[in-house]
């Protein structure tokens, strides 16, 4: 196997643990047998891999949660006002229910008054429409007289 | 990044906020981590957690079952982060930002541990400073939080070979900057 080949697979594939079986076997032979593979090899860890071992890890400031919480809490705030003017629109079912009771007895009584005021206004009506009958000196009742006369022509 | 639970996905998507803090306690290490090391600016890395997060509780509802959320987060955190960096690039002189990063305990037996730390922080900086934000990103994904070519593959939605040829490039970059380094030295 050519070295160049070899250290392309040296320093992705083999270095990160992926090669098994035959074809890690045929990089150990090689490294085995070519000092300079070796070399590189070793290099490669030194510079690369071992440089990032037993970095600490990073935990952002307690100030980054801080903002994150505040745009959402504030998003939430917002949707939450605008809930509430709704729900304040709308009243509680215990409300709704006496205030929906209470308008059909007020209709009802209403009802009641506008049929009594009308009924009133129709007796009324046939009262006096009765007073001016009699009272009424008209010619045209007069002829009214004749009614029944006819009857009484007949057997009278 | 630590596992995440599926019950507790579904709770935060049916709006628990608790279970989102929750999420956000297990994931936000691995986010913040990614987007340093891709940005290499700490204010960026922390506007790039915050855009993360925000797009997550906006997603929630698609991932209910759990099954890519892991790597929906992946590719999120890496391609904001890519972009953030992108946007800053010319804004930003490329400085090590090390200040307060490592946190020092004030004992002097300490000392000499931070001084490493701090050492080791900015050998990994310069090196990913000479990366591309795609290279990094990879690189990062595969040392540092220790994702399979497969995963880095699906997170990323990038195919295998092009992830083995970015780390690929990433690692002889890091070598032949490491080489003349030695030799500098050497001199």
């Amino acid at each position: 196997m050519k070295c160049d080949k070899v250290r392309d697979i040296i320093i992705t594939d083999y270095m990160d643990g992926r090669l098994t079986g035959a074809a890690a076997l045929n990089i150990e032979n090689h490294l085995a047998e070519c000092r300079e593979c070796r070399e590189y090899h070793k290099t490669m860890l030194k510079k690369t891999s071992e440089l990032f071992e037993g970095l600490e890890p990073m935990d952002p400031p307690q100030e980054v949660w801080e903002a994150i919480s505040g745009k959402l809490y504030k998003k939430k705030e917002r949707s939450i006002g605008i809930r509430d003017i709704l729900v304040s629109l709308i009243p509680p079912r215990r409300i709704v229910l006496a205030a929906v009771s209470a308008g059909l007895v007020f209709v009802l009584l209403s009802g009641v008054n506008v049929w009594r005021i009308y009924d009133r206004g129709l007796t009324q009506k046939y009262m006096e429409m009765q007073l001016n009958y009699f009272t009424d000196k008209d010619t045209e009742h007069e002829n009214d007289a004749a009614f029944g006369s006819v009857i009484e022509d007949i057997f009278m | 990044m630590k596992n995440i639970p599926d019950e507790l996905i579904q709770r935060a998507a049916a709006g628990d906020e608790a279970a989102f803090e929750e999420i956000y306690r297990l994931a936000s290490g691995f986010v913040y981590a990614v987007s340093y090391r891709v940005t290499g600016k700490r204010h960026d890395a922390q506007e790039v957690t915050q855009d993360v997060f925000l797009k997550v509780h906006a997603n929630l509802k698609k991932f209910e079952k759990g099954t890519y959320f892991k790597a929906w987060i992946y590719r999120i955190t890496v391609n904001t982060a890519i972009n953030c960096y992108n946007r800053n690039k010319r804004r930003w002189s490329r400085e090590a930002d090390l200040e307060g990063m490592v946190e020092t305990s004030g004992e002097s037996g300490d000392a000499e541990k931070n001084i490493e730390k701090e050492e080791r922080e900015k050998r990994v900086e310069e090196m990913l400073a000479r990366l591309g934000p795609e290279q990094r990103a990879c690189l990062v994904l595969r040392e540092i939080e220790g994702l399979s070519y497969e995963e880095i593959s699906a997170a990323l939605k990038v195919k295998l070979n092009t992830v083995r040829t970015r780390i690929k490039r990433a690692r002889e970059t890091i070598l032949g900057h490491a080489a003349r380094g030695d030799k500098n030295e050497v001199r």
